[in-house]
Formats: C-alpha cells, sequence, structure tokens
C-alpha cells in the first residue's frame, strides 16, 4: 500500500514554471524628470528617450507614446490540473506637444516593476 | 486488494488524461485601477490636463476626439484583474487533426475611463466602464477633417 502512495505522490509531484516578457526597453526615469514643458522640444525628447513606440496626432498638435512592458507568468501543473498567473505592468510616458513642436504635458506611470510572480488565488497589489 | 486496484486506476486514469484533459484556474491581471476618488476631484471645465496626469499617471492610449464640432482629445484609462476556472478537453479524431472545446477562456474586457479635453486641455467630460465600448463610442473622425474645418473658420 505504501509504494502505491509513493508513486501516487510521485507522479501528482508538482510542475512548476516561471516565465518573464518584456518589451521594450525601460523608461529612463530621470530623462523623463528632465524635460521641460515649454522649454523641451520633440527633438529633445527624442535625444533623450529614443524613438517612441506611437505618435498619435490631435489636430495640429501630437502626443508621443513611450512604454515598456513587464509580463511575470507563473504555472503549477498537477497532471489534470493547473494554476496559472500572469501580471503585467508598464511603464509609461505620454508627452504632449502643440504646434511648434513644443512639449507642453507630461504623463509618466512608472510600475513595470512591480509585477509579480503569484498563483491565482493570490492577491496582488492591494 | 480492491482499495490498491482503486487507488492505481486513479492514478493511471490521471496520467492517461493528462494528455487531453486539463482543469485550469486562471488569473490574469494588467495594469493598476484607477483610483476612484482621484475620479471625484475632477471637475469639468476647470480640471486641465495636467490636473488628470498628475493624479492619474500616463493613459494607456490617447486619440483625438471632436465633440460638438469643436477639436479635442480623449485619454483612456484601464486595468483588467479576471479569475477563471476553467475544464479544456482536447480529443484527436483523426491523424494531424484533433478537436478542442475550451471552457476557460479568459474574458479579456477591460475596465477603464475616458477623459475627453477640449483644445485648450480643458476636462469636458469623463465616463467610466467597459474600456472597449467606450472607446468605440468615442472615436470621431480623422484629423484632417477637423483640421480643415479649422481652416476654413479662421
Amino acid at each position: 500500500m505504501r509504494s502505491v502512495w509513493l508513486i501516487l505522490l510521485s507522479l501528482c509531484t508538482p510542475a512548476c514554471a516561471i516565465a518573464r516578457t518584456n518589451e521594450n526597453e525601460p523608461l529612463d526615469a530621470r530623462a523623463l524628470h528632465a524635460l521641460q514643458p515649454g522649454v523641451s522640444s520633440a527633438a529633445d525628447v527624442v535625444a533623450a528617450l529614443g524613438a517612441p513606440v506611437d505618435v498619435v496626432q490631435l489636430g495640429r498638435r501630437s502626443a508621443y507614446l513611450y512604454r515598456f512592458t513587464s509580463s511575470k507568468r507563473a504555472a503549477l501543473l498537477l497532471l489534470v490540473v493547473g494554476f496559472y498567473n500572469q501580471d503585467t505592468r508598464a511603464d509609461r510616458a505620454w508627452v504632449f506637444f502643440d504646434e511648434q513642436q513644443m512639449l507642453t504635458h507630461v504623463g509618466v506611470t512608472l510600475e513595470a516593476d512591480e509585477s509579480e510572480y503569484a498563483m491565482p488565488w493570490e492577491d496582488l497589489h492591494d | 486488494m480492491r482499495p490498491l486496484l482503486h487507488s492505481f486506476a486513479v492514478a493511471l486514469t490521471s496520467l492517461l488524461a493528462a494528455g487531453c484533459l486539463q482543469a485550469s484556474w486562471v488569473r490574469e491581471s494588467r495594469f493598476a485601477p484607477v483610483p476612484r476618488a482621484a475620479l471625484n476631484g475632477f471637475e469639468a471645465g476647470r480640471t486641465d490636463l495636467d490636473d488628470c496626469l498628475s493624479a492619474l499617471g500616463a493613459p494607456l492610449w490617447v486619440w483625438e476626439h471632436a465633440e460638438g464640432g469643436e477639436p479635442g482629445a480623449a485619454l483612456a484609462y484601464g486595468w483588467f484583474d479576471e479569475r477563471n476556472f476553467g475544464l479544456r478537453a482536447s480529443v484527436p479524431v483523426a491523424e494531424r487533426v484533433s478537436v478542442s472545446f475550451d471552457y476557460g477562456q479568459i474574458d479579456q474586457r477591460m475596465q477603464g475611463v475616458v477623459l475627453f479635453f477640449d483644445e485648450g486641455w480643458r476636462l469636458r467630460s469623463w465616463r467610466t466602464g467597459l474600456l472597449r465600448d467606450l472607446s468605440r463610442e468615442a472615436r470621431r473622425p480623422p484629423a484632417f477633417v477637423e483640421d480643415a474645418a479649422l481652416e476654413e473658420g479662421a
């Protein structure tokens, strides 16, 4: 009987996996904070941050998006039962320009490093 | 002897079923929820873009939005946190062909808020709900239409 339970236990021994996916390069917080509305131009922004991932035309104005995304996945597989969790957080920066391509507004969210490996029953970011 | 056989049968069945039957508990979370308290502090006509960016950070999406012939912009914030239980069965029915029934599809609905601004970056209004629906109804004619109208009026 003991050997059967040992076999059962070994069959149910959990297989687990973790994976991390990053998209783009992390945003440089210092470079972002150095940008000055009314002073920095679109050329200054591109020189400091590189090419944006998106450019949006807003009438005669425009906005550039910089984004770094971090996804962390964890999985626990027990024969026919699987537990999976994926947590995605992103660094984002939107920079807004006027008609003369001068910086008017900057919006920044830096939370990519808050993504976590977890199981589905865990409460993250509470 | 019978319990022993029973245990063995359960173990064997589980082992053999692992390739085609899968029960799952899946959770996916994306981005942080927008703080409701920040939205409560907004006031249409008074709150401007700087106030909103300070309170909410960077949006997920920005697009041009005209309202009543007036040019403007819309900023969308969204988040997603879903837990799902599912059962997936996959049965081979012919060579190189299989049939899958997946009841564990994650609901991709993203909650969100869309802020609408006028040309001077004053907050006109905001709406909360499913971001997919909000963005669909908020999308307006492309930039060149409004731009042409502005030039005619000038």
